[in-house]
């Protein structure tokens, strides 16, 4: 064996000792800082360098451990607080700001998110979060009254919305949501409780004055990632499109056919499911329990249904909480993905459950994660590989939002 | 295999994980979450806007990330300024949106988290201190030179940036210390009052600093 071999033998064989113990060097540094980003990432919020978390993150790094690495970070009240709190919050009304008040939709939000509920449930659950006034800090006031502070205003939820309140600790789930019932001024159960489709914060924004056409339209922006210009098909049925929309438009019935009713199909194929809902001084109600003065139900559908009936006097008429799906379009329907009974329903509950168990609410979820804890945008249609293998996980996992945030935030693509 | 064979295969190996290993350093960053495989290839995704990949930080994730960092209980004080300044943070995150209305209340934030800090850490001694132990809060600033300042600074930065600070900060901490003793007057200097200010300004510089609000 000549000497250049010899000396190529030695460093080969160093190289092979030297290697691990250069590799673990390298990500024992890398792990420390990679964890330090992974936990202000999905705490949204800036951590001291040496915060207690980072040792134990780091330890399940440097073992390619990166899911129990992103689940010691939702420990931290960052998430709930932070992070999911303002993806709620952006979801929950018109304005799409997360300045705003706490709510009654973002307070559903979180505390689903932190009992690992099946995110369906956002929209279909008969329940709500409400804070528990005994545990607030010292010197904080929560207003509770049930009534007063949480069907007929939005006190009991701007009251929690103070730096020093975390909310992993004050919210606690309630069976059951409640409604006014006006003319007794008394709370019944709500007769179509969908989750946070059903809360005061929802309804209040969506269903004030208008036609009821925008719960149906916000719905579909906020949960399936579709705005209405995405989604309009000028060629499904405009049977159900209401008497208050004209057919001729300045004269000219092209432009209802190409232009106005590509929405409307859709729209209001589906609004029917809201026909019961309207809003009051502050609260919002629910058509089947109210009573007249002498205790008879009214019964019915909300009057501005079937408002403006004389612009187009053969238009569809809303007698009942009905609605059919006409997003059933070959485009529209590989988009939204629709599974099994997704045809028509009757009310809240039923429109709700299938939005929820469409394969886009998946999607539609891993793109509110990704834009949450990546803080960058992200479009489905450009990005269906990511977006569908993300989704499908989220599934397997049941529908678990904090599984999702940690498959999303360890992801090359989440930081690049 | 006999056994010169397997001393050349291991050889073998073993040279190209040399090369491996020593040009790794030099290829591009390995983002996080790189190694984890069962998530299969990467795609890239197609985001709109590069600004984007700078994220400001909210009113309310400033708010909590200085908390944070400074560890001081969220006082009344705090509060009231939050509440008052909220309006003008951010509300989308994006870098654009930053303007000097935006800056001013982030300082004045900042100001209320470092006037705690300051305040909670002139009262322990200074073994129980994490970020001033090596500052005689019973002394002004004359007791203080820049060289002290600097180092208690830079722990600062550690503390709340996890890196140190870097050449053109230090200088500027340098200057302000320079610009900031030569405008105590008569025993200015020698009052306590004038740490806790020096100590609060530079505090307060971190916390409002881009690597700071920008997560």
């Amino acid at each position: 064996m000549n000497t250049k071999r010899t000396v190529l033998y030695i460093i080969g064989f160093l190289a092979i000792i030297l290697a691990p113990i250069h590799g673990a060097e390298a990500s024992g540094i890398d792990a420390e800082v990679e964890a330090k980003r992974l936990l202000e990432r999905l705490a949204a919020t800036k951590v001291p360098a040496d915060h207690p978390l980072i040792p134990k993150m780091k330890s399940e790094i440097e073992k390619g451990r990166w899911y129990p690495a992103a689940d010691l970070a939702m420990t931290h009240p960052g998430f709930l607080n932070v992070t999911v709190k303002q993806m709620a919050l952006k979801m929950s009304t018109r304005e799409e700001t997360i300045q705003q008040d706490f709510n009654d939709f973002a307070a559903f939000f979180v505390g689903l998110v932190r009992d690992d509920l099946d995110a369906r449930q956002l929209l279909t659950g008969n329940f709500q979060y409400i804070g528990d006034a005994s545990r607030a800090p010292a010197g904080v006031t929560i207003r509770s009254e049930y009534d007063t502070h949480i069907v007929r205003s939005n006190d009991h939820f701007r009251d929690m919305d103070r730096l020093n309140i975390d909310l992993s600790r004050m919210l606690v789930k309630k069976s059951g949501q409640m409604l006014l019932q006006t003319q007794t001024n008394s709370l019944i159960y709500n007769p179509d409780p969908a989750g946070v489709l059903t809360s005061r914060t929802f309804m209040m924004s969506q269903a004030a004055a208008g036609t009821n056409r925008r719960p149906v339209e916000y719905t579909f922006r906020e949960f399936m990632c579709a705005p209405i210009e995405t989604w309009a098909d000028t060629s499904a049925s405009d049977a159900r499109i209401g008497r208050d929309i004209d057919r001729h438009p300045g004269g000219d019935h092209t432009k209802f056919q190409v232009s106005c009713k590509g929405c409307h199909t859709g729209m209001d194929g589906f609004r029917g499911a809201f026909a019961k809902w309207d809003i009051g001084n502050g609260f919002i109600l629910n058509r089947d329990i109210q009573v007249n003065a002498q205790g008879v139900p009214q019964g019915g559908v909300s009057n501005k249904l079937n408002a403006n009936s004389n612009v187009f006097a053969a238009g569809f008429v809303t007698t009942d909480n009905s609605f059919v799906n006409n997003a059933m379009g070959s485009a529209n329907y590989t988009k939204f993905g629709w599974r099994s009974n997704s045809t028509s329903g009757y009310g809240v509950k039923d429109f709700a459950g299938m939005v929820a168990n469409s394969k886009r609410f998946s999607e539609c979820m891993v793109k509110r994660v990704f834009e949450s804890v990546c803080r960058r945008e992200l479009s489905i249609e450009d990005n269906l590989n990511f977006v569908k293998e993300h989704a499908l996980k989220f599934e397997e996992k049941g529908y678990n939002i904090k599984s999702l945030y940690a498959l999303v935030s360890v992801t090359p693509e989440c930081v690049e | 295999m006999t056994i010169r064979q397997i001393f050349h295969l291991c050889a073998s190996i073993g040279l190209v994980s040399l090369v491996l290993v020593s040009f790794n350093n030099c290829s591009e960053h390995k983002p996080i979450g790189s190694s984890l495989n069962s998530l299969g290839p990467a795609t890239t995704i197609q985001s709109s806007s590069k600004e984007q990949y700078y994220s400001l930080q909210s009113g309310g994730q400033l708010a909590h990330s200085m908390a944070s960092v400074t560890g001081v209980e969220i006082t009344t004080g705090i509060v009231n300024e939050y509440n008052a300044r909220k309006a003008l943070m951010s509300d989308n995150y994006a870098i654009t949106s930053m303007n000097a209305p935006m800056l001013v209340a982030i300082t004045n934030l900042a100001s209320q988290y470092c006037g705690e800090l300051v305040n909670k850490e002139s009262k322990l001694t200074a073994p129980q201190r994490r970020f001033f132990n090596d500052i005689d809060f019973t002394k002004g600033t004359a007791a203080h030179n820049s060289e002290k300042i600097l180092k208690v600074t830079d722990k600062m930065a550690t503390l709340m940036l996890g890196r140190k600070l870097e050449g053109e900060e230090r200088q500027i901490f340098i200057d302000s210390y320079a610009d900031f003793t030569a405008t105590l007057t008569g025993g200015a200097a020698t009052s306590n009052a004038s740490t806790r200010a020096l100590l609060l300004y530079n505090c307060s510089s971190i916390l409002s600093s881009f690597d700071f609000v920008t997560i």
